[in-house]
Parts: structure tokens; C-alpha cells; sequence
């Protein structure tokens, strides 16, 4: 074997190898900077995101959603709503093109809410430490060329791509003083309380007291 | 009494005395020096040399045996007529020195009994006897002693006279029995199999009055054998309103596929019979002669019998509650569909068996259940119904008859599974449920009602919530059997097992989730085919389910307005049951559009009269 055969062969490996890759990949989507927020009742709480396209195809989103465990992908996607408070898209209303085998990673504008995936506001009367587990899923369609230029073909048609994701409701921190402040307080009425109860048990009730 | 004359031609209450459909109607045993009498080194085959007809029986010990003691075949239970006198004979043939046995012996004990003569020609051997007034049954045993073959044939048993009744058949014919995916269909329905081994004709009425609906021929009678002047076992069974699977384990260990066209046409056309049990434990390999068949010998058995007869087959496979798939796959093509006995209190094995067995082939299975603590008999049972099976046998009718509390169990699991078979033969709706962890489920919509079959298989007490998609708040569950009602949350219900147990979810007239998905869109600019798939992802009906409207809305790119004829809706895609979905195609013009245009689509869904709606919104949409 001369050496550029040998050349031409660790080439060929390699390519497909790479191609091997692709040929079973798929977009992801990663939630930041955390899948699980939390937040106070009333507040504003919202994901950015990456999303690695993995294909050799143009992404567009046509739909963003929270959605409670457990999610129903397929064979069309049925979503329960969250129970604490109301996601709001951003990432569609943005209509980012994701072009094949790119990345797009953006964070979480919580002032204008111009960038990120989107966000949730937690219900004013949400309960204390109550909390929605379930997943965002973007609904998306692929195309051969850029769909804004004109002549695209639709390839892929509303597929879902999802992420686990959380909310939990926590308390305000003005809040959270007064609560901690509560807590010990009856912490500390719960231990006196054992101590007297213990002081004034009979002998047979004492430990190492026969 | 050697020599005795012989019965008026055709006049036999044995039906099979001949063994021209090998071992049908006989039981066989080996008895071993080792004491572990299935080891013994007997064979039992069919021979030509035969004193009529085209086989007489073989008894040998095998080429190089050494544990050649004692082996035997004996008749099927014969029905006793008080007092009776009877005559058997039978002829042998063994070389000199050899030897055997000739013996009746009923439930009262031994009747009678005789040495066979062994002079290497045929030899008739006879004797008379009486029945006793207490026997309900009696067998003939031919035994043979020692390493010398024997051969055996036309075994005759008559009344004292010579006289036999002639073989009575009420209900001949043949049953529309079918195989529909993973369902055995009976009568053109699916068919929920609930029964017993070994089924005494005496207690038949007993066994109806446990909700049975189906008596196995294993380990009792194997089918229609004896001539007794009334009607036959299987004429009881059916007209007790149940259904019998004939039994031909005996006969399929005789490496002889030729007879099994002879079996089918004898023995299968009878109105009571369902199904076909070829064999018992075909794939035990580990006790040789007894039980293993070779999978060559097996298929050829079952490509035999199925040309002559329209039951379907099925065998017990063994090694399927702990062994692995290459064990039994190679017996897949011999029958239809599978049994396994995954026996005890293990929850495990039986999951074990209904997975491999589906993993060979997707087919109906049936299940024997042994062994097993009278309290774990119901939630085991669900645990086979929730793993798939749609049969279940427990082995023996007389063990259980003496157990009054596995009785009961028994009793109290097949009224509640006949009472559920409508839900458990329903719509699958299993996607739209989620159990909590450790808990395993069926859930299947019937009739306008959800219903959730749920199992514990294990000890630990388990809390949590089912998550139910397209429950509302409110909704009232039944819990069945139990007499409880639950009262359900957003998206699911909360309930708790103690520990191993089953709880079977009613809900009646649950709602209904529409949703939908664009799922192709082709043809020309000015005539886009758009595919809408629609998905009731809720547990109740959608009935007359239609696409309501496609409205679109630009956002953006070149001008234009998409048009859809009017008239098209709504378009109609049918009844949806949980689960199911369906396509519509709506043609748009999009004249003046290019891909640069943009829409934002709403399609509007409607069902159940307009009661339930829903509008599934989709951003970015291009032509």
C-alpha cells in the first residue's frame, strides 16, 4: 500500500465515521442556566437556551409550551398546562432560523423578554414550595434551504423537541425571614416542650434510670 | 385368562384400544432404580409390526439403557358402571424371556390383574372382572418388566357379554375458533379462557359454578376416548356451557407426526373444543424421554395436526418463565399460540414469560398458575391479564377443590375478570396513562368508559398518582370491587396499595382531549394537500370528530391570502376512540405565495357534537 493510499483509506475512516454520527443524530435542546427555576408568587422566571442542530436540514419553530410530566410527544403532541402559573414563548415570536449542523445559544432577557426560550409568571396566589415538573417542548419543521429565501422545500413537518424543566415557588425573601424567624422560633418551643415533658416523666419512662 | 374370545367386530369402549392415533386417550410412566422414575431408560414408540391395523405400541429400553426396571401405559379414567362385568384383552408381543403385566385398577383399588405371555409371537391375553359398587373410574395398565421389548395392541374392553355402546357424539362439529393478533377468537369474539386442569366428569357442574369457562384436557380427559352409553365428557361440557381444549401430550412424545391427521380427525370435531393443547413441556430438555421433544419432531407434529383440523394449536413451554428466547423459539412454528406455567408467588416469572414469549413471536398466551398462596390468587391473575395473557388454567381442579380458600380466590378471580372482559378485549389506551412507580397498569376504554387495571406485584405499600391524560378536576373514579369512589385532580388521581394487590379504575363518560399535528403538505402552490393529523389524547370518545377550520393568519414574507373552498368544512375524520388518530387533507391555494410567507395556523377541531373543541395553533407555517 503507497502512501497515499493509506492517506486516501484514514480519510475514508474517518468520514465515515463522522458520517456515522450524523446519520443517527438529532437536535437537542438544553434549558439555561438551569432546567429547574424558582421564584416567588408573582415573579418572573425564565430559561435561555442551545439548541445543537445535529441535521442537515433548516429549523423553524412553530410552537413553544410547558408542559406537565408526563408529556405525550406522539403521535401528536398533548400538553397539560402548568398548574402555578402562565409560560409565555419567546423563541417562535423570535423565529430564529437554525442553520444544519449549527448551534444557536441565546440567554434569558428577564427586563425586554427579547431572548431566551421563554418565561413563566408564577401566580401571585401560588402556594408556598408548590412547584410544576414537566418539560418545555418546541414543536419544529425542517426544511432543504433557508425557508426565507424563497425556494425552501418542507422536509420535516412538526416535530418535537423537548427538555426537562421545573418550577418550583418559593418565598419572597421578606417573606422567607419572617418564615425562617417562625420556624425557629417554634423549634425552639418544641425543644423546651421535650425537655419539661422529659424532666417530669415518671422514673419507669427515664432511660438508664433502673 | 389367556385366549379368550374375542368382541363382536368394532365393539370397544376404548376408542383409541388400537393406538392408530398413537397415545391419545393413554397415560405412560417409566419407574427407575434411581427412584426418580421419569429417569428411567424406557422409550415409548410406535411401531408397523403391528397385530392390526398400521401401529401397535412399543415399549423398549433404550439402545445402552441400563435403568430399564418397569414402564407402563395405562387407559385415560374410564367412567365405571357399578357392578359391572367387563372383559379386556390385549395382545403383546415379546420375545421369550420377557414379561410384563396386565392389571385394572380403580378408585376403589385393584381390581384384577394377570402376567402376559411373552413368546415372541402375538398372543392374546384376556381376563374378565367386576367393577365393585363404590368405583367411579378405573384404568387398564400394560406393563412391561424388564430390558426385552414389548409390542402392544388392540386393547378391548367390553361389558362381560362382549358387547359395547356404540360411540355417542351429541354435539358434533366444528367451532368458528380463530387466531386475531394476540387474541384467540371463539365464536368470532375474543376469547377470555378461565378454567382448570383436570376436570373429573363428576364435578363438571362444580367447575361451571366457579365462573369458568373453560376445562383443559391435561392430567384428566384428553378428549372424547370412551364409548360409555350416554353422553360423552365433552357432550357434558358444552352443554354446562363451557369449552374444552383437548389434550395430546402422550401422543406428541412419540416422535410419530403421522398419526396426528388421524388425532385431528378423530378426536377434534366437537362443539366443545376451542383449541388444541399439543404438548406438555415440549422444551424441558432436562428429562429426555418424558417430556423433551425435539423441535424437528414438534413442528412436523403440529404441521400434521393443523392440516386436519381448524383448532388452533398451543403447548406449554417450560423453560419460557426462566430461560431464554433460543430455548423455545424454534418451537414457535409447530403451533398458533403460547401457554407457559410461570407457577408460585413470584410476580417476576410470569412477567419473564409473557416477554420472552412475545419477544419470539407476538401471539395469544395462556397461563397455567400452581403453587401459589391462596391471597396472591387474585392479584396474580391481574398481573397476568396486565402482562398480556387471555387465559389462565390452575392446575389441578382436584388440588384446588380440597384448598376451600384458593378456591374461593380462584372463584372470586374469574367472576371479576368475566366481569371485565368487555374492558380487557376494548379500545388500548395504555399511552395516556402513567402508574406510579412500581405499579403496572392496563388501561383500555369500552363502552363510553375508561377503565385502568392496576397491580402491586410487590410487598411494599405504594402511594402515588396516576397520571391520566385529559382527566379533569372532579372526575369520579369507581374503584370496582371495592366499593370506593375517588375523586380525581387536573391530569390524574391519588390512591395507595398496602402492599400486593390489585385495583381495577372505572371512569365513566371521561373527557375527551383533541389535539393535532401537521404532518405533510404536497402538491402544487395554488393546490397545497395539508395533512392534519388528529389525535384524541384524552380517555373518552371523540365521536364525529372533524377538522372545524384551518384559519390562516400572514406574518410575514410576500403578500398573499391562502384559500380554502368553502364547503370543505368541517371535514369529518370519524369516530375517535382514546388514543386514536386520524387524517384529514384540506386543499389550500396559495396563489401568490412563496415560501417566504408566513402564517401563523389555527386548526379548530370539534367532536361529540360540538361538546368538545379545541384550537391547536402553529407559528412559522410556510406553503
Amino acid at each position: 500500500m503507497n502512501i497515499l493510499r493509506w492517506h486516501r483509506s484514514v480519510l475514508a475512516a474517518a468520514f465515515l465515521t463522522a458520517s456515522a454520527g450524523c446519520l443517527s443524530a438529532d437536535p437537542s435542546l438544553t434549558l439555561t442556566p438551569s432546567p429547574d427555576l424558582s421564584g416567588g408568587p408573582g415573579s418572573i422566571v425564565g430559561w435561555g437556551f442551545t439548541i445543537v442542530n445535529d441535521t442537515p436540514d433548516y429549523l423553524e419553530f412553530s410552537s413553544s409550551q410547558f408542559c406537565l410530566n408526563p408529556v405525550l410527544l406522539t403521535p401528536a403532541l398533548s400538553c397539560t398546562s402548568p398548574l402555578t402559573g402562565v409560560f409565555n414563548d419567546i423563541i417562535v415570536g423570535n423565529d430564529p432560523i437554525i442553520d444544519p449542523y449549527s448551534s444557536l445559544s441565546e440567554n434569558f432577557d428577564p427586563i425586554g423578554f427579547t431572548s431566551g426560550i421563554g418565561y413563566f409568571e408564577i401566580d401571585p396566589n401560588a402556594a408556598f414550595l408548590s412547584s410544576d415538573v414537566g418539560q418545555i417542548v418546541l414543536i419544529y419543521d425542517g426544511y432543504d434551504q433557508d425557508p426565507n429565501s424563497g425556494t425552501a422545500t418542507q422536509l420535516l413537518f412538526s416535530v418535537p423537541l423537548a427538555a426537562d424543566a421545573s418550577v418550583t415557588v418559593t418565598p419572597e425573601p421578606a417573606t422567607m425571614v419572617l418564615a425562617t424567624t417562625a420556624l425557629t422560633i417554634l423549634a425552639l418551643m418544641g425543644l423546651l416542650a421535650r425537655r419539661h415533658k422529659t424532666a417530669c416523666s415518671p422514673p419507669s419512662q427515664r432511660r438508664g434510670t433502673q | 385368562m389367556a385366549g379368550l374370545p374375542g368382541p363382536a367386530s368394532g365393539q370397544n369402549i376404548l376408542n383409541n384400544g388400537g393406538f392408530e392415533t398413537g397415545l391419545m386417550c393413554y397415560g405412560f410412566w417409566t419407574w427407575s432404580i434411581t427412584g426418580v422414575d421419569f429417569a428411567g431408560d424406557y422409550q415409548f414408540t410406535l411401531s408397523s409390526d403391528s397385530h392390526s391395523g398400521d401401529y401397535s405400541l412399543q415399549i423398549a429400553c433404550i439402545p445402552g439403557g441400563t435403568d430399564c426396571w418397569r414402564a407402563a401405559v395405562y387407559t385415560e379414567q374410564i367412567p365405571a358402571i357399578p357392578n359391572q362385568n367387563y372383559t379386556v384383552s390385549v395382545w403383546v408381543k415379546c420375545p421369550t424371556g420377557g414379561g410384563g403385566l396386565f392389571f385394572v385398577n380403580s378408585t376403589a383399588g385393584s381390581v384384577a390383574g394377570q402376567s402376559l405371555a411373552c413368546n415372541t409371537t402375538w398372543t392374546s391375553n384376556g381376563m374378565n372382572f367386576q367393577i365393585g359398587p363404590a368405583p367411579t373410574t378405573f384404568s387398564v395398565y400394560v406393563y412391561n418388566y424388564g430390558t426385552q421389548p414389548m409390542l402392544i395392541d388392540d386393547l378391548v374392553l367390553t361389558y362381560g357379554d362382549g358387547t359395547a355402546p356404540s360411540r355417542i357424539n351429541l354435539h358434533p362439529g366444528t367451532r368458528p375458533v380463530s387466531i386475531s393478533g394476540q387474541n384467540v377468537l371463539v365464536d368470532g369474539a375474543p376469547y377470555l379462557a378461565l378454567g382448570f386442569f383436570d376436570v373429573p366428569r363428576s364435578d363438571i357442574s362444580l367447575v361451571q359454578a366457579t365462573g369458568a369457562n373453560t376445562v383443559h384436557g391435561l392430567g384428566g380427559s384428553g378428549a372424547d376416548c370412551f364409548n360409555i352409553g350416554s353422553e360423552s365428557y365433552l357432550d357434558a361440557i358444552y352443554e354446562a356451557g363451557m369449552n374444552f381444549v383437548p389434550d395430546s401430550t402422550a401422543a406428541s412424545k412419540l416422535d410419530a407426526p403421522q398419526v396426528f391427521p388421524a388425532i385431528m380427525q378423530t378426536f377434534g370435531p366437537h362443539l366443545a373444543n376451542i383449541a388444541w393443547f399439543l404438548s406438555d413441556e415440549p422444551d424441558l430438555v432436562e428429562v429426555p424421554i418424558f417430556d423433551y421433544i425435539p423441535p424437528v419432531t414438534f413442528v412436523a407434529e403440529g404441521n400434521a395436526a393443523r392440516g386436519a383440523t381448524n383448532l388452533p394449536l398451543f403447548a406449554d413451554m417450560q423453560h419460557a418463565a426462566w430461560s431464554v428466547a433460543a430455548d423455545d423459539a424454534p418451537y414457535a412454528p409447530g403451533i398458533d399460540f403460547w401457554m407457559a406455567e410461570p407457577y408460585g408467588a413470584d410476580f417476576s416469572s410470569l412477567q419473564h414469560a409473557t416477554n420472552l414469549l412475545t419477544s419470539i413471536s407476538p401471539r395469544p398466551i395462556w397461563l397455567a398458575q400452581n403453587l401459589i398462596d391462596a391471597d396472591l390468587i387474585v392479584p396474580k391473575a391481574y398481573w397476568a391479564i396486565v402482562n398480556g395473557a387471555t387465559g389462565i388454567f390452575y392446575f389441578t381442579w382436584p388440588a384446588f377443590q380440597q384448598s376451600p380458600a384458593q378456591l374461593s380466590a380462584a372463584t372470586q378471580a374469574f367472576s371479576e375478570l368475566t366481569t371485565l372482559k368487555g374492558a380487557i378485549f376494548g379500545s388500548k389506551m395504555d399511552a395516556l396513562v402513567t402508574p406510579p412507580g412500581g405499579i403496572s397498569t392496563m388501561s383500555r376504554f369500552n363502552q363510553g368508559t375508561a377503565y385502568i387495571l392496576a397491580v402491586n406485584p410487590n410487598s411494599q405499600a405504594v402511594q402515588g398518582k396516576f397520571s391520566v391524560q385529559g382527566i379533569a378536576a372532579g372526575q369520579q373514579i369507581s374503584v370496582m370491587f371495592e366499593n370506593r369512589t375517588l375523586t380525581g385532580g387536573a391530569g390524574g388521581f391519588t390512591d395507595s396499595f398496602a402492599g400486593v394487590g390489585r385495583h381495577v379504575y372505572s371512569i365513566a363518560s371521561p373527557n375527551t382531549t383533541l389535539t393535532a399535528s401537521l404532518t405533510n403538505k404536497t402538491g402544487a402552490t395554488a393546490a397545497r394537500d395539508w395533512s392534519v393529523l388528529v389525535f384524541n389524547a384524552g380517555i373518552g370518545a371523540a365521536n364525529n370528530a372533524a377538522i372545524a377550520n384551518l384559519a390562516f393568519t400572514r406574518t410575514g414574507g410576500t403578500a398573499c391570502t391562502p384559500k380554502v373552498a368553502s364547503g370543505t368544512f368541517p371535514l369529518s375524520v370519524g369516530n375517535l376512540v382514546p388514543d386514536a388518530t386520524a387524517t384529514g387533507n384540506v386543499t389550500v391555494d396559495f396563489a401568490g405565495c412563496d415560501s417566504t410567507s408566513k402564517f401563523t395556523v389555527a386548526v379548530s377541531l370539534s367532536a361529540n357534537s360540538g361538546a368538545t373543541t379545541a384550537t391547536i395553533t402553529f407559528a412559522n407555517q410556510r406553503y
